[in-house]
């Protein structure tokens, strides 16, 4: 049987591989849903409801020409994460996010993996100067906003949640 | 960069095109599955919810090489219901599904049309041996659909382990043979 073709774009860093989805992520993608880490990002959820977002991710990518990639961490081969570009219908604006995975934290591999998609976004996808929506108690994605060099803008709301708008910078300013 | 699920099955029955549900179809689903008649399809969604079930019908064709198609009448690309294979994680086998997006086109046989070609598209290009149809138990229109389609009550097949699935109808389609048997 044929399948469509997602052409996800495959990013390689240090330390990671950013690519396409498989259905053998799902499980790490159900797990992380499911945790209590998921709490800012509209979790925990269910298993039926990870896998709507898991098959609604991909499908973004055709809609919209860029999306989340999967985030493998190269030396164990497993998946620490996701990263990328979403634009959710109703979303102010195409935002940068990022799910890290348990176990995969605090090692700067979310920095790297944040970085190489924000960069590549910039120069291949048309999204430069973008935003993220992060909830003003999920402290650890704050620091690494600031660390991406990006600044409070506003308040705002997200699907019923209030939730702050982080800015960050475009490509090459400094 | 693929912006259109191509690459895949197109059907063609006596009134309709059956193609890929695609980038083309979101707007219409949208509207659809915010409509009160998705009730028994998990149904009605909000828009955000919508948008994100029809990017996940794109991204179930991705992954599993098979999925909904979007029903369009012959001569035209716009989708006027949609009809498919769906096998979403959960599920212990395939499912053939449908939904009619035109109340007006209700009694006109078009589904009825569509889930046979489907139907004969698993058996025949897939290789498939058997199916199922999920169906609420008050949703009479399907029922009657598939009782049409000569789908028999399986009440031994599980059900998916989903949530608020408890009471879901469970018919199991002719298999391969017993359509050969039929048409015999």
């Amino acid at each position: 049987m044929t399948k469509v073709p997602v052409n996800v774009p495959r990013i390689e860093t240090e330390d990671l591989i950013l690519r396409g989805y498989c259905e053998l992520d799902f499980d790490a993608i159900a797990a992380f849903g499911a945790s209590p880490r998921a709490a800012f990002v509209g979790g925990p959820q269910t298993r039926w409801d990870c896998w709507r977002a898991f098959m609604a991710g991909i499908g973004h990518w055709v809609l919209r020409g860029y999306g989340m990639w999967m985030i493998e961490h190269r030396e164990s081969g497993k998946v620490a994460g996701r990263v990328g570009m979403i634009y959710n219908d109703g979303w102010d604006e195409p935002e940068l996010g990022w799910h890290i995975y348990d176990g995969f934290e605090g090692r700067g591999l979310a920095y790297q993996a944040t970085l190489a998609a924000r960069s590549y976004a910039a120069r291949h996808q048309g999204l430069d100067g973008v935003i993220s929506y992060i909830d003003a108690d999920n402290t650890r994605s704050i620091r690494l906003a600031k660390r991406l060099g990006a600044w409070f803008e506003r308040d705002t709301t997200l699907l019923g949640q209030v939730c702050q708008i982080w800015r960050h910078p475009r490509e090459g300013t400094p | 960069m693929t912006r259109h699920p191509d690459a895949t099955p197109v059907i063609e029955t006596e009134r309709l095109t059956l193609r890929a549900f695609g980038p083309e179809d979101v707007a219409d689903g949208v509207v659809f599955l915010m409509d009160e008649r998705t009730k028994f399809m998990g149904g009605p969604y909000t828009r955000a919810a919508a948008w994100d079930h029809c990017a996940g019908l794109i991204g179930h064709w991705a992954i599993r090489g098979y999925g909904l198609f979007s029903m369009c009448l012959k001569g035209s690309d716009k989708a006027i219901g949609d009809c498919g294979l769906l096998q979403p994680g959960g599920y212990g086998e395939p499912e053939l599904g449908w939904g009619l997006w035109r109340a007006d086109l209700e009694g006109t046989g078009l589904v009825h049309e569509a889930a046979t070609a489907v139907r004969a598209h698993a058996y025949g290009a897939l290789g498939w041996t058997t199916l199922v149809s999920y169906v609420d138990p008050e949703n009479t229109r399907s029922i009657a659909l598939a009782r049409r389609l000569g789908c028999r009550p399986d009440p031994k097949a599980g059900l998916p382990d989903l949530p608020d699935w408890e009471g879901t109808l469970v018919f199991r389609h002719p298999s391969p043979a017993d359509l050969s048997g039929a048409a015999a």
